[in-house]
């Protein structure tokens, strides 16, 4: 079998196909392997490469490995560098934690490999994922495998980009602010991120500890409605997981939206670009065409969560990055400095400005005099997601855009009239990206056309907590209906 | 070797970079919100961790030392470039 057509199957199929010795599970390692050597020049998705090791943990399998459940057995992986790998640096895209090699591993990363999954390396993004561009990586900038001008968004870039090039099958990533929806977006994949406390933050770098939440990304939903499964569940070591009794996502797919409500946040439709808008009502027809009932919504304010987000994010980063001093945490100077305080700005130089700037000016909401900002924002967080939550009584799912841009130039963020124009569509952001994210629901994004510039666009969808299983339906619905699925670059073809 | 004159450029960008942030910060006027003084705060969105410090005596440092504080960083921690280290206003 030619490895163009090995692109297009989903996981499920790649097993069939070994199953009946079409393909190996050889065949498959190197598909991804070939692409890395090829492209990986142009598109620098990832920071660290593991195919040594990949094609040594291959020889193990066995072509009868798959029992009918273990859908990642053989499968290739890329690990977004912030989820800790045992003996494999991670670096969370910082000099900071350069050398660092981690002792242990992440659950969710671990919870893969049981599985049978096979890690090809660490993926690119921005330094302690600041950022939305994976432009702000210390070590490289990732290039979207559709244009290798622009970016992959951020700041799961570097994952994003290995699964549209094809160097890797499967993605674990990591959501703040849109860092799974957005890029997943951008690169014409679908991405997912489940509820908050569904999958363990053990061994995440942490950077916003109750808003991150580990993720997967893939070509199609079925890939990743496997991928969420197997990551799922309580796990001892991460207080906040609970038992997540409803697994089996991929089994479960079905492709009837029957009697199922959809609400679109109206008010964000109307502030982005008219291409975009179109693409989505598109989208939204499918979905009425499968038996869903699609209703226009209002939002409480479209600037409010953004606002909520952007205090409870700088204090939960303070505080996170605190612990990079060189003795507790992070690189350690060699210099034989002369007091304590030479031997802690020598480590601190080793944050990129951008984090640099955060420290000094994130532990102004934590002041005796800002803790009032703090507390108060807590409180907006319960009365919004109470708000939310009865949408949900009403409504399965919610629907609003995943990115405000399609098309964005490597270096355009760094231009002051990029600032401008965020400075208008960030409130827009903060409602498209925010309410999963602030208040725990699971989210997913999927392609749903593309741009005259030859780029994808996807759409941002979230659910109620714990009903993944509504979300990758929808998507699945569509994916079947409109044939967008597992989409290649025609630049890598 | 970056040379003087793109090195003031990035660090001019820095300084603006980084008085955006502290207007944004101080500028957000949430403290506002008096309807919201009955609710519990939510700690986290799953709402499963909540008893964190909402009843712990604490004290932070003030506004005004943590601004002095960050003076005394952008002396010295405030560069991104290696070469510029005696960088005068």
């Amino acid at each position: 079998m030619k490895n163009n057509d090995l692109f297009r199957k989903t996981i499920p199929e790649l097993q069939n196909l070994v199953k009946e010795r079409k393909v190996s599970y050889e065949e498959i390692l190197q598909e991804n392997i070939k692409v890395i050597s090829t492209q990986e020049e142009k598109v620098n998705a990832y920071i660290t490469l593991t195919t040594k090791k990949a094609i040594e943990e291959r020889k193990k399998l066995s072509p009868d490995g798959f029992n009918g459940h273990n859908y990642l057995y053989g499968i290739p992986l890329s690990v977004k560098d912030t989820f800790t790998t045992k003996g494999i640096t991670t670096t969370a895209g910082s000099k900071m934690l350069e050398d660092f090699i981690p002792p242990y591993n992440a659950t969710s990363y671990q919870r893969l490999i049981d599985e049978g999954a096979v890690m090809l390396g660490k993926t690119n993004m921005d330094e302690f994922a600041h950022g939305f561009t994976t432009e702000y990586s210390a070590f490289k900038i990732t290039h979207n495998p559709w244009n290798l001008n622009n970016v992959p968004g951020g700041s799961s870039g570097g994952s994003a980009a290995s699964i549209a090039a094809g160097e890797a099958r499967l993605s674990l990533a990591s959501e703040n602010f849109g860092s799974i929806i957005q890029p997943s977006s951008i690169c014409g994949i679908v991405g997912m991120k489940p509820t908050y406390g569904a999958a363990s933050r053990y061994g995440i770098i942490a950077m916003a500890s109750s808003l991150e939440c580990p993720g997967i990304m893939g070509k199609c939903v079925e890939d990743v409605a496997i991928g969420i499964d197997a990551i799922i569940g309580l796990d001892p070591l991460d207080a906040t997981t609970f038992s997540y009794s409803a697994k089996n996502f991929f089994p479960g797919l079905s492709t009837s939206l029957k009697g199922k409500k959809i609400a679109v946040i109206r008010p964000i439709m109307e502030n982005l670009d008219k291409e975009m808008v179109k693409t989505i009502e598109n989208a939204l027809k499918t979905l009425v065409k499968a038996g869903a009932e699609v209703n226009d919504i209002n939002w409480y304010d479209l600037g409010l969560d953004s606002k909520i987000y952007d205090v409870l994010y700088r204090s939960e980063v303070a505080s996170n990055l605190a612990r990079y001093d060189g003795i507790r945490y992070g690189y350690r100077s060699l210099a034989k400095e002369e007091s304590l305080n030479d031997y802690y700005l020598s480590t601190r130089d080793k944050f990129g400005p951008h984090v640099k700037r955060q420290i000094i000016t994130d532990p102004i909401l934590l002041s005796s005099d800002g803790d009032d900002v703090y507390r108060t924002v807590l409180k907006l967080r319960r009365r919004n997601q109470q708000y939310i939550d009865l949408l949900f009584k009403k409504y399965s799912a919610i629907i609003s855009a995943a990115s405000t841009f399609t098309d964005l130039k490597i270096g355009e963020v760094a231009k002051p009239e990029w600032r401008e124009k965020n400075r208008r569509l960030g409130k827009i952001n903060g409602a498209m990206m925010c309410p999963s994210v602030l208040y725990g629901y699971p989210a997913i994004s999927f392609p749903i056309g593309f741009s005259k510039s030859n780029m994808p666009i996807g759409v941002n969808v979230f659910g109620f907590r714990c009903q993944e299983q509504e979300l990758l339906n929808l998507a699945y619905s569509f994916q079947e209906e409109s044939d967008l699925k597992c989409l290649r670059p025609e630049l890598l073809s | 070797m970056i040379d003087n004159q793109k090195a003031t450029k990035i660090r001019h960008q820095e300084e603006q970079d980084f008085l955006y942030d502290v207007k944004r910060i101080t500028s957000s006027g949430l403290e506002k919100n008096a309807d919201v003084k009955k609710i519990k705060p939510l700690y986290h969105a799953s709402d499963l961790v909540c008893k964190l410090r909402e009843d712990e005596i604490t004290k932070p440092l003030t506004s005004e030392e943590i601004f002095q504080n960050a003076k005394l960083k952008t002396k010295d921690y405030f560069v991104s470039i290696n070469p510029i280290t005696n960088y005068e206003k």
